[in-house]
């Protein structure tokens, strides 16, 4: 009788644990970079960055398709793919962290991501200043971070490297909710 | 004379140069009209490639222009671009069709549940398959 009990306590708890543990997720994320040179300015946006994130660990984790990004000139989106992320090889950027001292209840709240941004089979780790904002039962995520493409093994002709910033910006702004299942 | 003749001729190729070179690479991205349908597929096939881990016949779609049919679950704005989310049988993948500039006016007249038919170029797929450059086909 007291082992059927038991039973029964853990299995109601693990229900309520699987209830707020809940995932948050946004399949439309913008993630935009930034290469600023005296010779040119490079832009280009990706607007179906996937991302979850977890209320109850802070867990947080990014995939970003890096042919999906949008460049303004044709050639410079080959260029982006063919050269220098060699996107057939490496087809995602992922980023893997967790939001330091996460709070679920507060509006708003200045945070630190912790996590290790990889690419091109290259991991590094990284600390995101982000700011997180709720409303209704949604929640934003933006912040913005320095990638080194020298870290990165992404070689640029020496043609070229007038054009191409040794550090890209890289800003990002998720908008999460919950997820369907 | 014949030095006059040449300095115009040399003048004309350099000039005819810089043109082909600034056309070429401010070349902006070709409408998907323009650009030739390689396969015909439903929403839920194009899951079911990726739930089997087919994805190589897919992979081989990748930069292309495919047309997908399937139901509109969602139509979203953010960041000044439209998408419609199309359903599957598979409640937790969709396909992502991010459309292009040019076919807002025709979203007004779509509806959530609403089967469409939606030709775009295939990225690839994360959770969900992800097209780009979407125009509306019906």
């Amino acid at each position: 009788m007291l082992k059927t009990l038991l039973s029964f306590f853990i299995f109601i708890s693990l229900g309520c644990v699987v209830i707020e543990a809940q995932d948050y997720i946004d399949r439309q994320g913008e993630i935009t970079f930034f290469s600023y040179t005296s010779v040119e300015d490079i832009q280009a946006k990706n607007n179906q960055g996937l991302s979850s994130i977890s209320l109850e660990t802070g867990d947080i984790a990014v995939r970003i398709l890096m042919k999906a990004f949008v460049f303004k000139k044709s050639l410079m989106h080959e260029h982006f793919n063919e050269s220098y992320i060699e996107s057939d090889l490496y087809p995602e950027a992922t980023f893997l962290g967790k939001i330091i001292d996460f709070n679920q209840d507060d509006d708003e709240q200045i945070r630190i991501i912790k996590g290790d941004f990889q690419l091109r089979d290259v991991s590094k780790p990284f600390e995101i200043k982000s700011k997180i904002t709720k409303e209704n039962n949604t929640y934003s995520i933006e912040g913005e971070l320095e990638v080194n493409i020298e870290d990165y093994k992404i070689k640029v002709p020496k043609l070229l490297s007038p054009n191409i910033a040794k550090t890209i910006k890289v800003s990002f702004k998720f908008q999460y909710r919950p997820n369907e299942k | 004379m014949y030095r006059h003749k040449t300095k115009i001729f040399v003048f004309f190729i350099i000039l005819g140069l810089t043109v082909f070179l600034y056309t070429y690479i401010n070349k902006p991205e070709k409408d998907t009209r323009d650009i030739e349908t390689e396969v015909s597929l439903t929403t839920n096939e194009i899951i079911a490639y990726i739930d089997n881990a087919d994805n190589d016949y897919l992979k081989s779609y990748i930069n292309k222009a495919i047309e997908v049919e399937g139901t509109v679950k969602e139509l979203t704005f953010k960041n000044n671009i439209h998408s419609i989310l199309l359903s599957s049988d598979n409640k937790e993948r969709l396909v992502l069709c991010q459309m292009q500039q040019g076919e807002t006016s025709k979203m007004e007249n779509i509806k959530e549940g609403e089967l469409v038919k939606i030709k775009g170029i295939y990225k690839g797929s994360l959770l969900d398959a992800i097209l780009l450059n979407c125009i509306f086909i019906q």
